[in-house]
């Protein structure tokens, strides 16, 4: 069984944009059709650390795991993916709430 | 606690007492009985002796009256036990109180942050003000007290009760959601962000529904409609 580990903040930023490329650098778009969704249709299981960013606006979060539950389907998103964010617990329960609600 | 300790400690110690007292006067009467019987028996042809009326009992004799001894073991066991009860109350009442306390002040520190955040994100977003930048400076002040509030909303929600702990945790992200989603306009390049207005107007409305609801929240608070639990919940796993 394959592992991806992405470090969003190593990775990526340590302060996350907005919703669209349009809308500036590191918007949710980029992040998820450059890193998140790459790494889910390559691996079996993919491990995304979240901890240490700066924080993570709405709009970001819905576009990349809201547009990604719909893309991938909530259940084969929630098997797959592995979300470690233990400095903002809000942000965590934001996520998840935008999973289940873009749920296809 | 210490008063349950203590409570046990001084009931214990007065039924003991008690049933000492008890066990020394069924004692001491049965005795007297016996003596009284063998008093009589023992004098069957004296019958023209004068009545002699006992001595009246000596002030240390009285002390040890075990009539005396048992009211005073019992009233004692009441007395502990009524103090075990009240102490138990008003420890519980003291301590609610405080969490209480400690409640509405976090929810005070939310409300201030709350407000410097809604401020700086208007601020931010009025045209004369707005350039590209500031843009980055404003979305690291922006997100960095977010994630601050956040973290205020999570101890706040462990003081109250599962539905009032979810609703507000809600009304939180509804707020956050108003302020940085669809898009964060934070985030924008000048030349995307043009509804400055509407923006700011969103923002406003936001905030205020957000302020009135920590406002709702404290006054349900004083006015004891919300029971804060003695203990915080424990805070859920993370990951998904």
């Amino acid at each position: 069984m394959s592992v991806k580990t992405i470090n969003f903040v190593n990775d990526f930023t340590d302060c996350p944009g907005g919703r669209l490329v349009i809308h500036g650098e590191y918007s949710g778009e980029l992040f998820r059709d450059k890193y998140l969704k790459p790494a889910l249709e390559g691996s079996d299981r993919v491990v995304l650390e979240m901890d240490g960013a700066i924080g993570f606006p709405s709009s970001f979060i819905d576009e990349v795991f809201g547009i990604l539950s719909e893309q991938v389907g909530y259940d084969t998103l929630k098997s797959k993916l592995d979300i470690k964010l233990t400095d903002d617990p809000m942000a965590l329960k934001e996520i998840e709430e935008c999973m289940l609600a873009h749920k296809a | 606690m210490r008063w349950i300790v203590a409570g046990i400690f001084v009931t214990t110690a007065a039924a003991a007492l008690a049933v000492a007292a008890d066990l020394s006067f069924t004692q001491a009467l049965s005795s007297n009985a016996s003596a009284a019987v063998t008093v009589v028996n023992s004098n069957p042809t004296l019958t023209n002796l004068p009545s002699v009326s006992p001595a009246p009992a000596s002030p240390a004799e009285k002390k040890k009256d075990p009539f005396d001894v048992a009211h005073t073991a019992w009233t004692a066991l009441v007395s502990a036990v009524t103090a075990l009860i009240t102490g138990w109350f008003s420890e519980r009442k003291k301590r609610q109180e405080n969490l209480r306390q400690e409640f509405q002040n976090s929810i005070r520190l939310l409300r201030s942050t709350s407000e410097e955040i809604g401020t700086l994100v208007q601020s931010h977003l009025t045209p004369d003000r707005f350039s590209v930048t500031k843009q980055k400076a404003s979305q690291v002040t922006i997100l960095a007290k977010l994630k601050l509030v956040s973290g205020r909303v999570q101890s706040a929600a462990a003081f109250l009760h599962a539905h009032e702990s979810e609703g507000f945790e809600k009304e939180f992200l509804q707020w956050k959601g108003e302020l940085t989603g669809s898009p964060f306009p934070v985030t924008q390049k000048d030349s995307v962000c043009k509804l400055h207005d509407a923006a700011v107007v969103k923002v406003q409305n936001a905030s205020e529904k957000w302020g009135q609801y920590l406002d709702g929240i404290v006054r349900n608070c004083m006015s004891g409609k919300l029971d804060v639990p003695l203990k915080p919940k424990a805070k859920k796993s993370n990951g998904s």
